[in-house]
């Protein structure tokens, strides 16, 4: 009994013993894992000032640690792994470790900011004390270390500012700006006022005293300038300069220097200048120039020894620029001795002294009335190429002067022009006039040029008749104006109000058409030739009207195309002239082109002229290519008269556009494209032919015409049955649309459309369907299938009663006669339906009821 | 040259505002001169007594240059002394130089 109580007093012994270990460990974890907690919080709340928590959390950390090093029994390893004591002290192990990282780090960055703080040249070694802040943060996640790090960095920027500060300043000391770098300074003081910013802040001070002092002075000195002591002036200046040299003071000191220098030679020069040595005093002046250009005295001074010497042009150089009255004095008074009184009355004219100014241009209007007094003289004396020139002279030296100028271009011009003219006129060179006279009209290009350009040339052609070709152009140029002709204007001897300028025209017209006509027997290709332009220029007179109003107009004279041609050919700048071209329409323009003369030709009813001297070239503008239409649409109807229609092809379908906007032409070409048909005689001929001709116009002739020859060509291919009935019909309503209603093509259309029924109706009688054959024989528009159908049936109906008449005597009962008498019946009573004239109504009854008895026999 | 037709008031040194009956002087004067073949005479005159033919006449005459009446000056100013040419002292200016050299120099040349 006692060993079994003591047995049960040692269980219950050693299980009191596990439950009070059990209970011991249980308490030691929950400890352990409630102070790892308290470490963290201990390290990442806590004030980074106040940093002893830090070690403390360490010293907590050890203890966690210590707390578990000892050697543990089997039941107690089980319970670390079920409990995750390892990993617990694990983790804070680690912990420890990170905390003395940034405990170490903290203690650097801290000593660092404390060695640095407000010292401006610190700025590095503050920036390495913010980023170790930013390295304890990353170890310890403590809002402190940030918040150490941004103090940090605002202490980087007030340095920075700092710096900024000072650099401005010394910037501007060295621009010598004190006041303003001062300024600065300050600024800099009141963000670190460090013992070197106050050495250079009183450095400042000192210097801007001394500017003050500096710039008293400078009054000083401007006052004694003004008061023209300028050593004096310059004597101060430099002794404030030795403790204050700037830049302002340099520039004041040359500037009173130059003064100084040039003030000196200028004197030497006066004086020289008044002993009459000339070169001495222009060496001195032009040594004062070098240290003072713009001493304007200077210059009048060298000018007027330039007048001293007479160097007159060398006197106005040297003043040229000047706006000083004197220097306008000295310019005119060397234009003067150089007898350029135009100059020297314009210099003069600025001269305020009224007694002065009437003086200098007295002697202007003096030497003026000279020169006009030896041009009235020479006038006098009939001199007047040399009164010409001592007019052009005079112009020239005096400038404009209306007395002078109207006695130059009304009198001693055209007197000159007059002796010459008649000089030449009267030699009779006529060649060497006309030349002359051709010369002055491009020159010149007016009535008078013209008139006498013609005028010389008809004289040449009197003397020389190969040169007649030389007189269209100038001779119709001169009749298109003459209207506005001086030579015609004011006759004494005409007793009427007016001169009939239109006889005249004519009269003179004729003139040429003579001399040319003089040429046909000895020459007929020149003949042709003149020809052709006399046309030309005729046809272009009259296209301008009279007087003329259109066409191309220079200098208020109409040009007729050879003289435009020819003005523009002798020029080689055309840009200078203000040619006008007023034309009418491209027919009148193309006169004015090298189809002009091809154009005339055709106008005249001259085709084949017109097809010789056509241009070969292709046309390019507008007026040339009216031209190559125009040209080419009477070359065609030439061919087309000629009935060489094939010849006429090319031309007209080159005409085309033209033709397309005159229904005179299209008319025209109508007329003789009828006639042409009646002279051709085979059917592919008169389709090539048609084709064409439809092709150019379009005309209701040529669709009629083609059509029936289309048609034609058509039934032909069906008559030699190269084409079937149906095809020919489809090709014939085709042709029908060329020109619809052609009776030509109806009638041919109608022919195979009736001949095609007639065709289906007796096939279908044939099969016996005689319904059908009376449908479409009734619905057909041909009267004349009804007809037909009646003759072959009526035909038919003869013939099967023969059979029957005959086979009746064999077997009047028989199955054939009986056959027979029902298909007559059939064939009377379609004949009836088709047309009821053709059979009495007695005869049709009567086949009816034998049709009756029939179906009621035997037979059926 | 025979076939050259000169105009006929050249052949009968006439104007263009010669009369009928200067025409006819002048026919008796060319005969008598004889400058021109008689032939030439005869033509000049039919086609200077026919007015349709006097006016291409007028027309195969040269226009010539227009002259207008010489317009005289008045040169009475020239029946005075001369002037002379001389360069006027109250342009010259040394002597006013020299007394005041200074009215020359100031600051403001630089402005």
């Amino acid at each position: 009994m006692k060993l079994i109580t003591h047995l049960l007093k040692s269980i219950f012994g050693f299980f009191a013993k596990v439950i009070y270990f059990s209970r011991t460990f249980l308490d030691k974890v929950s400890q352990s894992k409630l102070e790892a907690k308290k470490i963290e919080s201990m390290a990442e709340n806590q004030q980074v000032t106040e940093f002893k928590n830090l070690e403390q959390a360490i010293n907590l950390s050890d203890k966690i640690i210590n707390s578990w090093s000892q050697q543990s029994s089997w039941f107690e390893v089980i319970l670390r792994q079920l409990l995750g004591i390892n990993f617990l002290i694990k983790e804070t192990e680690q912990q420890k470790n990170r905390l003395i990282e940034a405990n170490e780090k903290f203690s650097r960055a801290k000593n660092i900011e404390a060695s640095c703080w407000d010292n401006p040249d610190e700025g590095e070694a503050l920036s390495k004390a913010k980023i170790l802040y930013y390295n304890c943060y990353t170890l310890v996640k403590n809002h402190s270390f940030i918040q150490a790090a941004n103090r940090c960095e605002q202490q980087i920027r007030k340095y920075q500012q700092f710096h900024n500060f000072v650099g401005q300043a010394r910037d501007l000391i060295s621009k010598w700006k004190f006041e303003e770098s001062l300024r600065n300074l300050r600024n800099a003081e009141e963000l670190f006022p460090t013992v070197s910013l106050q050495k250079e802040i009183e450095s400042c001070l000192l210097q801007l005293e001394l500017e003050k002092e500096f710039e008293i002075t400078k009054k000083e000195v401007y006052k004694l300038a003004e008061e023209k002591k300028f050593q004096e002036a310059l004597d101060n200046l430099e002794q404030v300069m030795i403790n204050f040299p700037c830049p302002d003071g340099k520039e004041l000191r040359a500037k009173i220097d130059q003064i100084i220098q040039a003030k000196k030679h200028f004197k030497e020069g006066l004086i020289a200048e008044k002993e009459g040595n000339l070169v001495k005093a222009k060496n001195e002046y032009k040594k004062a120039l070098d240290f003072l250009p713009q001493l304007e005295e200077c210059n009048i001074r060298l000018a007027i020894l330039e007048v001293k010497s007479q160097k007159w042009q060398e006197a106005v150089s040297q003043v040229q620029f000047s706006v000083n009255e004197r220097a306008a004095y000295i310019r005119g008074f060397a234009y003067a001795q150089e007898s350029k009184w135009k100059q020297a009355e314009k210099e003069w004219n600025f001269i305020s002294d009224i007694d002065n100014k009437s003086l200098c241009l007295m002697l202007v209007r003096w030497h003026r009335l000279v020169k006009i007094q030896e041009i009235q003289e020479l006038v006098d004396t009939e001199k007047f190429e040399q009164a010409k020139l001592a007019s052009e002279s005079f112009l020239d030296l005096f400038g404009s002067d209306d007395l002078v100028r109207r006695n130059l271009d009304g009198h001693i011009q055209p007197t000159v022009n007059r002796l010459l003219e008649k000089s030449l006129w009267e030699s009779e060179k006529w060649c060497e006039i006309s030349k002359k006279m051709e010369e002055n009209w491009l020159q010149h290009h007016n009535i008078q040029s013209l008139h006498n350009w013609a005028v010389a040339s008809y004289y040449l052609t009197q003397m020389e008749p190969d040169k007649l070709f030389d007189l269209i152009t100038p001779w119709f140029a001169a009749l298109a104006n003459i209207h506005q002709d001086p030579s015609l204007q004011n006759l004494s001897w005409v007793t009427s109000d007016k001169v009939n300028l239109q006889e005249v025209f004519l009269d003179l017209q004729q003139i040429l058409d003579q001399l040319i006509d003089q040429v046909k027997d000895k020459n007929i290709e020149e003949y042709l030739r003149l020809l052709d332009h006399f046309r030309l220029e005729v046809t272009s007179l009259e296209s301008m009207g009279s007087p003329p109003m259109s066409g191309v107009k220079l200098n208020n004279l109409f040009l007729p195309p050879s003289c435009y041609k020819h003005f523009i050919s002798r020029l080689l700048d055309h840009s200078s002239y203000s040619i006008e071209k007023l034309y009418t329409g491209l027919p009148q323009e193309s006169l004015y082109t090298d189809w002009g003369l091809a154009v005339t030709a055709c106008l005249e009813g001259d085709v084949e002229r017109a097809i010789q001297i056509k241009p070969t070239s292709n046309p390019k503008t507008d007026a040339e290519k009216y031209g190559y239409q125009f040209v080419s649409y009477h070359q065609g109807c030439h061919y087309l008269g000629r009935k060489c229609w094939r010849e006429s092809v090319i031309p007209l379908k080159e005409a085309k556009p033209l033709i397309a906007l005159s229904s005179e032409k299209s008319m025209s070409i109508d007329k003789l494209c009828q006639k042409q048909r009646r002279e051709i005689e085979t059917l592919p001929e008169h389709l090539e032919f048609g084709e064409f001709w439809h092709d150019l116009l379009q005309s209701n002739s040529s669709k009629l015409y083609l059509s029936e020859y289309k048609a034609e060509e058509v039934v032909e291919r069906i008559n030699k049955k190269i084409t079937t009935h149906n095809q020919g019909l489809q090709e014939l309503r085709k042709i029908n649309s060329i020109y619809p209603d052609n009776p030509v093509v109806d009638d041919y259309i109608n022919r195979i459309e009736f001949d095609l029924e007639l065709e289906i109706v007796l096939q279908k009688m044939e099969a016996g369907d005689f319904i059908e054959a009376l449908n479409i024989a009734k619905k057909s528009r041909h009267q004349k299938i009804k007809t037909s159908l009646v003759d072959i049936s009526s035909r038919i109906l003869k013939d099967i009663s023969r059979q029957i008449e005959s086979e009746k005597i064999l077997d009047p009962q028989g199955r054939s006669v009986q056959a027979k008498r029902l298909l007559m019946c059939e064939l009377v009573s379609f004949m009836y339906n088709l047309d009821s004239s053709t059979i009495s109504y007695q005869t049709y009854r009567d086949y009816q009821n034998l049709r009756s008895q029939i179906i009621r026999s035997d037979y059926y | 040259m025979s076939s050259f037709h000169p105009n006929p008031y050249n052949v009968l040194d006439i104007t263009q505002t010669a009369s009928k009956v200067e025409i006819i002087k002048a026919v008796a004067m060319a005969m008598k001169l004889r400058k021109y073949p008689l032939d030439t005479i005869a033509a000049a005159q039919k086609r200077l007594t026919n007015s349709k033919h006097r006016l291409c006449a007028d027309y195969l005459i040269p226009i010539v240059s227009k002259v207008v009446r010489f317009k005289r000056a008045d040169l009475s100013l020239l029946e005075t002394t001369p002037p002379s040419l001389e360069f006027l002292p109250d342009f010259d200016g040394i002597d006013e130089a020299m007394n005041d050299i200074n009215q020359f120099f100031s600051l403001d040349m630089f402005e």
